[in-house]
């Protein structure tokens, strides 16, 4: 029975660990896809303005793009170890603690994502609430620019799950050996 | 005083959660929750959502990726490696100079790109073989690698610059040209710490005799020509300000793509790589951001940095006095912290003392810009140091250390002659602002 139960644990975690880092690399899609646009946005309007034909609305639509881009580059980055750690200071740690540093640092993560999460959430769904339009040139609700917010965050905090998911393996693997 | 003690405070808090292996953005995010929930108030903990939309909704940090996959396509596409074998060619007569030569592609490969790692990486890739295999002492040839390196972070574009420009609410283009005269210095400073040490020790760095034809010298230089020319088109147009810095990232960037692909340098997926990697540094850096936007936010509220300045500002000590300490400050900071986190704490605390005594935030942000080049070369949290040793597997950390550690002399040095003619800095700015 045990048995059985360690291995339908191992599934559901596969299927975790497979959902989770599939969207951070349709994330990661997405946002080189809008990185690509913000240059072509910008070039054509500083061309246009450049030739007596301003583009007011370009400089919204580079800025909308970067908002999703941040948000949905925070996942990936934590996946790809990108956000910056210190090493150094781990040397004043007592070897037995140091072994528990990648759940701590991974718990970190989800307890700081869900309290980003959890804000972000508040004003994006006052904005639904409201329909307010953004402060920009073009008529764009306030809503659709801040959505992202919340989706990258629930992301960020899901690797986070995952990142800790993994230092329970790595740490159960060391244990058997 | 109050104010020292919740700065202590902070900073123990910080290489608390540090120690613990949790990133550094999430370490000051978290201190920042908790700071405000408990010492402002819970409900003003929306100010952390507060300011990620609003920095975010940002055309400034539009740039931010932009220049990212610039330095990345030029990376990459093996267009700054170009660099190497041009100023290699030209300056191997000199004594060491295919390490000065290193300093000069790195000071070139600046001009495209904002990162100090990623400078040193790809010149790094090139220039640390070649020296070796010309005799060079590996110390030398590391070392003056990873000092070159650091000049990614001083001559425009540089992502660190950026950073300095939205905390301090300073001009990003004006920070950009106050880069550019303190970064030649600087590599003109490297560059003479290479001749002392072979002038004193040749055995180091044997003279190369072999000559290379008029025909290859053209050759060479031709293929470094096109990341020449992109440089020149930021610098330039920063100068003239004919685009805005944003506006300049995206013309650098469609530049790189577009001389990458004219040459046939983006074969094997080089475009796509170059873009995941700009989209996570741009989450880092973003996050990073907010994080230490966030813990200001408290520090400010308890009055962190106002009494800090007042106590001082009011110290019976001449102003240059209180710029040495904060210098000293930086450089104890910088062996222990990697360069954008020194940035996001210091520089909110220190910056009101700055100005109260009188000095201005682009000579500011350029000597802070140096201390974290330093940061990136001193052991033990040395960013370059790891890099190089990551490009060239076969390089001890040990040498590139030890041949690193002579650099931060004429660094600071660079910084004394920053603090004795503070208009080395603040001159290209003054005539465009």
């Amino acid at each position: 029975m045990w048995a059985d139960m360690a291995d339908s644990q191992s599934q559901v975690f596969l299927l975790f660990k497979k959902v989770v880092e599939g969207v951070n690399a349709l994330f990661t899609n997405v946002a080189s896809v809008l990185i690509a646009a913000i240059g072509i946005i910008v070039v054509a309007a500083t061309l246009a303005r450049t030739f007596g034909a301003p583009q007011m609305w370009a400089h919204d639509y580079a800025q909308i793009a970067f908002v999703y881009v941040v948000f949905l580059s925070l996942a990936p980055a934590l996946q790809a170890g990108q956000h910056v750690t210190v090493e150094l200071f781990e040397g004043f740690l007592p070897n037995a603690t140091r072994r528990y540093l990648d759940h701590v640092a991974a718990i970190a993560c989800i307890i700081f994502g869900a309290v980003f999460f959890w804000y972000l959430w508040k004003l994006t769904h006052r904005s639904f609430s409201d329909n307010r339009l953004a402060t920009a040139v073009i008529a764009v609700q306030l809503k659709w620019i801040q959505v992202i917010g919340p989706i990258g965050t629930l992301q960020f905090v899901l690797t986070a799950f995952l990142r800790l998911a993994e230092a329970q393996i790595r740490f159960r693997t060391a244990e058997t050996d | 005083m109050e104010a020292l003690l919740w700065f202590s405070a902070f900073i123990g808090a910080l290489v608390f959660l540090l120690a613990l292996r949790i990133p550094v953005a999430v370490s000051m995010g978290l201190i920042g929750i908790l700071g405000t929930a408990i010492f402002v108030s819970p409900r003003a903990v929306v100010q952390i959502a507060n300011i990620a939309y609003s920095q975010t909704w940002s055309f400034v940090l539009v740039i931010v990726p932009l220049f990212v996959l610039m330095g990345e396509v030029i990376a990459l596409s093996g267009l700054g490696a170009s660099l190497f074998k041009a100023a290699a060619i030209w300056l191997r007569r000199l004594p060491g100079g295919l390490a000065i030569g290193t300093i000069a592609a790195s000071a070139g490969f600046a001009s495209v790109c904002g990162s100090s790692p990623i400078t040193a990486a790809t010149i790094g890739a090139m220039a640390v073989p070649e020296m070796t295999k010309h005799g060079y002492a590996r110390s030398l040839a590391a070392g003056a690698t990873a000092a070159g390196g650091t000049l990614g972070i001083l001559i425009p574009p540089s992502v660190p610059m950026i950073l300095y420009g939205v905390i301090t609410e300073t001009s990003i283009g004006g920070l950009f040209l106050g880069g550019i005269l303190p970064g030649l210095m600087m590599a003109a400073l490297l560059s003479a710490t290479v001749i002392i040490q072979v002038t004193m020790n040749k055995s180091i760095a044997p003279s190369i005799t072999h000559r290379v034809s008029f025909t290859e010298r053209m050759k060479t230089s031709a293929e470094a020509l096109p990341t020449v020319l992109i440089a020149v088109m930021i610098i330039g147009s920063l100068y003239a300000g004919i685009a805005s810095p944003s506006e300049t990232g995206a013309f650098g960037a469609a530049a790189a793509v577009l001389v990458a692909f004219a040459l046939g340098r983006l074969k094997g997926g080089v475009l796509p790589l170059a873009l995941q990697k700009t989209v996570r540094t741009t989450g880092m850096f973003m996050l990073l951001l907010i994080g230490g936007l966030f813990s200001s936010f408290v520090l400010t509220r308890l009055g962190v940095p106002q009494d800090i300045s007042n106590y001082l500002t009011e110290l019976d000590v001449p102003p240059w006095v209180i710029i040495v300490m904060i210098n000293v400050l930086l450089l104890i900071m910088g062996m222990f912290l990697d360069p954008l986190s020194i940035l996001v704490i210091v520089v909110p605390i220190f910056l009101d003392t700055i100005v109260g005594l009188g000095y201005d935030p682009i000579w500011f942000g350029v000597i802070v810009t140096i201390q974290i080049e330093i940061a990136a070369i001193t052991p033990p949290v040395g960013l370059n140091l790891f890099v190089l040793r990551t490009v060239v597997p076969d390089l001890s950390i040990v040498d590139t250390a030890r041949g690193a550690i002579i650099f931060v002399l004429p660094m600071l040095l660079g910084i004394i002659l920053l603090m004795l003619f503070p208009e080395i800095a603040l001159w290209l700015p003054s005539l465009r602002f």
